[in-house]
């Protein structure tokens, strides 16, 4: 596995657990924060 | 859950008979592709044989029943070859038990066991109660399967309602509301979603390891859009379902073009446009990709030959549905496209759901439509986050895998592009989601190796299918007590269908000749009275603007034979100001304090549903003249 390969690979495991992360961010943390805050 | 047990019976009669007819296709399908080929052939077959008894006007549970009792005669002599190949083809979707495959199969049944809830309760879905399970009931009623003026939607292709007017036929209880047929209609439907988790499974492992295939149809049949519509009688899964088998049927030709193969694809292609319009996009996609071929050089007589068995099969299989349109109004996807037809709705818009049609929307739309469902039609048919965090992973590292990539990207975009700019919901996606989830997985097979990052989107994917599971327990939370026999079904329905009550008050209090005009209740399947919808009926006679005053509005819907008005006042209240001067909508509120001159009030009723949506209904009586 060359380091370029590697780079290539690891951008798409960060793309991919971004995705993950706001999904979550969008279905329950806003309604969480909303609802904490107020 | 004896019809459950009726509608596995039912299925493996539509996969033997299936298997029969594909037999006369000269194709070498793997037994598990006979098995998921076989048995979309046979529900198609019987939604068709639904539908002679309805022209014929022998319809009744009766003659439903004797077309079980004669597919499984036809099936009896090759039962047992029907199990072997059942077993032989389910045999190749093996695949050793590891932690992780352990931890996916358990969120998938979890999914699963809330799915069997949902499937299990009363129906309240909104599409169903108008038209899906309301259509079938008349049919039975009717004994006969034809236009219904009073019914718009009776002109829709119908092939999945056939299916539904066999489950309320022969549903255990019988008798409406057809408590037993609502669930095997549900079935049915689930029973597509199965049919497509196959396909997915005998797709993906022709090209990667059996695993994946299963992460693929896990990955299917836990996606909220896709669990939440399985529990409900929508065809939306059957849409999607259709378009794969005709998609994989497709991709078969494609690498070895047998004309079986074709006209393969083109049945599924016309079962597809048997349930829904939509389909036409998939079909078009098709035909158009088979031109291209043509015209860049693919051996033109084998091509030429391609096209023409697939048109021919696409109009055997679903033309019907079609051309009685047309006959019947002058439109063939009626009420739609006014503008070109003159004939069906005007008011239709097409820019109702989702965002703008600009060039920057559509490049956003994979984030969007991830991220933001509630635009689309919202949380409920929404897809996931897989496919926008997997996509780009499995094309850029396992692009050289997916077979025909040229045709399936062009497949998806063409979809797409016509999604955006006809009708964005979520709902309308699904024929492009198991082809998304096919390129994904075969992808990824390439990417997760056992390196760090091959772990890490591994985990990613597991961790997805627990948030789908969590998202399928929470949709169907209120079904739970009543699938367990904890809650009755009057119980479940009055605290969660707005129309249950009215429509058991109504059944109970007034004659069986009554006729009720509602305006605008579209919920009708529970009211065992003959019910129209206002809006349909000013539709198709305008009687809205053939009335100069009130009197002449009540002497118009009394002449057609209404005997009682339902108003029904819902989250849009503002709704009837845009209405005709004379349309008794507007009528209704504006001039309340004459509605005495012509009706009197027999029954009130306020319904405040789970969510906190309040929904007044008002029933009038026509006053003596």
């Amino acid at each position: 596995m060359g380091g370029k390969g590697s780079v290539k690979r690891w951008l798409l495991f960060f793309w991919a657990a971004a995705v993950v992360a706001f999904f979550i961010k969008f279905m329950w943390l806003n309604k969480i924060l909303s609802a904490l805050v107020h | 859950m004896i019809n459950l047990i009726l509608g596995i019976g039912i299925l493996f009669l539509c996969y033997s008979l299936g298997r029969k007819a594909l037999s006369g296709f000269r194709i070498a399908a793997a037994p598990d592709e006979t098995i998921v080929f076989g048995a979309g052939l046979g529900l198609g077959i019987l939604a068709y044989a639904v539908l002679m008894l309805g022209l014929t006007s022998f319809l009744n549970p009766w003659t439903l029943r004797g077309v079980l009792i004669l597919m499984f005669l036809l099936c009896l002599p090759s039962l047992k070859q029907d199990w072997d190949c059942l077993r032989k083809g389910t045999g190749t979707w093996k695949i050793r038990l590891d932690y992780s495959s352990g931890m996916m199969i358990g969120f998938f049944l979890v999914a699963a066991a809330a799915l069997t809830a949902g499937v299990l309760a009363p129906e309240t879905s909104n599409d169903s109660l108008c038209y899906h399970l309301h259509l079938p009931k008349i049919f039975l009623k009717e004994h006969r399967i034809g236009y219904l003026p009073y019914e718009f939607n009776s002109l829709f292709p119908l092939s999945m309602e056939m299916l539904d007017t066999l489950a309320l036929g022969i549903g255990v209880p019988g008798g409406h509301p057809f408590w037993g047929g609502m669930v095997l209609a549900k079935f049915f439907h689930l029973a597509t979603g199965l049919i497509a988790a196959g396909a997915i499974i005998a797709l993906i492992r022709r090209h990667a390891k059996t695993g994946w295939a299963w992460y693929g149809a896990f990955l299917w049949l836990t996606t909220p859009l896709i669990v939440n519509q399985m529990g409900t009688t929508y065809i939306d899964v059957a849409l999607g379902a259709y378009c794969l088998l005709s998609f994989s049927a497709f991709l078969r030709w494609l690498d070895s073009p047998q004309p079986g193969w074709m006209i393969l694809a083109g049945i599924f292609a016309g079962f597809a446009l048997g349930v829904k319009y939509l389909a036409l996009i998939a079909v078009f996609g098709i035909f158009l990709f088979l031109m291209g071929l043509l015209f860049a050089g693919r051996d033109r007589k084998e091509t030429t030959r391609g096209i023409f068995y697939f048109i021919a099969a696409v109009f055997a299989a679903g033309g019907y549905w079609y051309i009685r349109s047309y006959i019947q109004l002058g439109n063939p996807v009626y009420p739609y496209f006014y503008q070109i037809f003159k004939s069906g709705d005007p008011t239709i818009q097409y820019n109702d759901i989702g965002v703008p049609k600009t060039l920057i929307n559509f490049f956003l739309i994979p984030w969007n439509v991830t991220m933001h469902p509630e635009k689309f039609e919202g949380y409920g048919v929404q897809i996931g986050p897989a496919v926008l965090a997997f996509l780009p992973a499995a094309i850029v590292l396992g692009r050289r895998k997916i077979p025909h990539f040229g045709f399936m990207t062009f497949f998806c975009l063409f979809y797409l592009v016509l999604w955006f700019l006809l009708g964005q919901s979520l709902r309308f996606l699904l024929p492009l989601l198991p082809v998304l989830i096919v390129m994904t997985m075969i992808g990824l097979s390439e990417a997760l190796d056992e390196t760090m990052v091959g772990k890490g989107l591994r985990f990613l994917l597991g961790f997805i299918l627990f948030i789908h599971a969590g998202l399928a327990v929470y949709h169907y939370r209120e079904s739970f007590r009543v699938a367990l026999g904890l809650e009755s079904r009057d119980h479940y329905l009055s605290l969660t269908e707005r129309s249950y009550e009215v429509a058991q008050w109504i059944n109970k209090n007034l004659p069986p000749q009554a006729k009720i005009l509602c305006a605008d209740e579209s919920h009708l399947y529970f009211y065992d009275r003959t019910v129209a919808r206002e809006s349909v009926y000013a539709m198709r006679t305008g009687y809205d603007q053939r009335a100069s005053s009130f009197a002449g509005t009540v002497k118009l819907l009394r002449q057609e034979g209404f005997t009682h008005l339902l108003i029904l006042e819902g989250a849009d209240r503002e709704a009837w100001k845009d209405d005709a001067p004379f349309r008794i909508t507007r009528l209704a509120h504006e001039r309340e304090n004459e509605l005495a001159l012509y009706f009197d009030p027999i029954y009130t009723k306020r319904f405040r549903s789970p969510e906190g949506n309040e929904t007044l209904y008002q029933l009038y009586q026509f006053r003596k003249i």
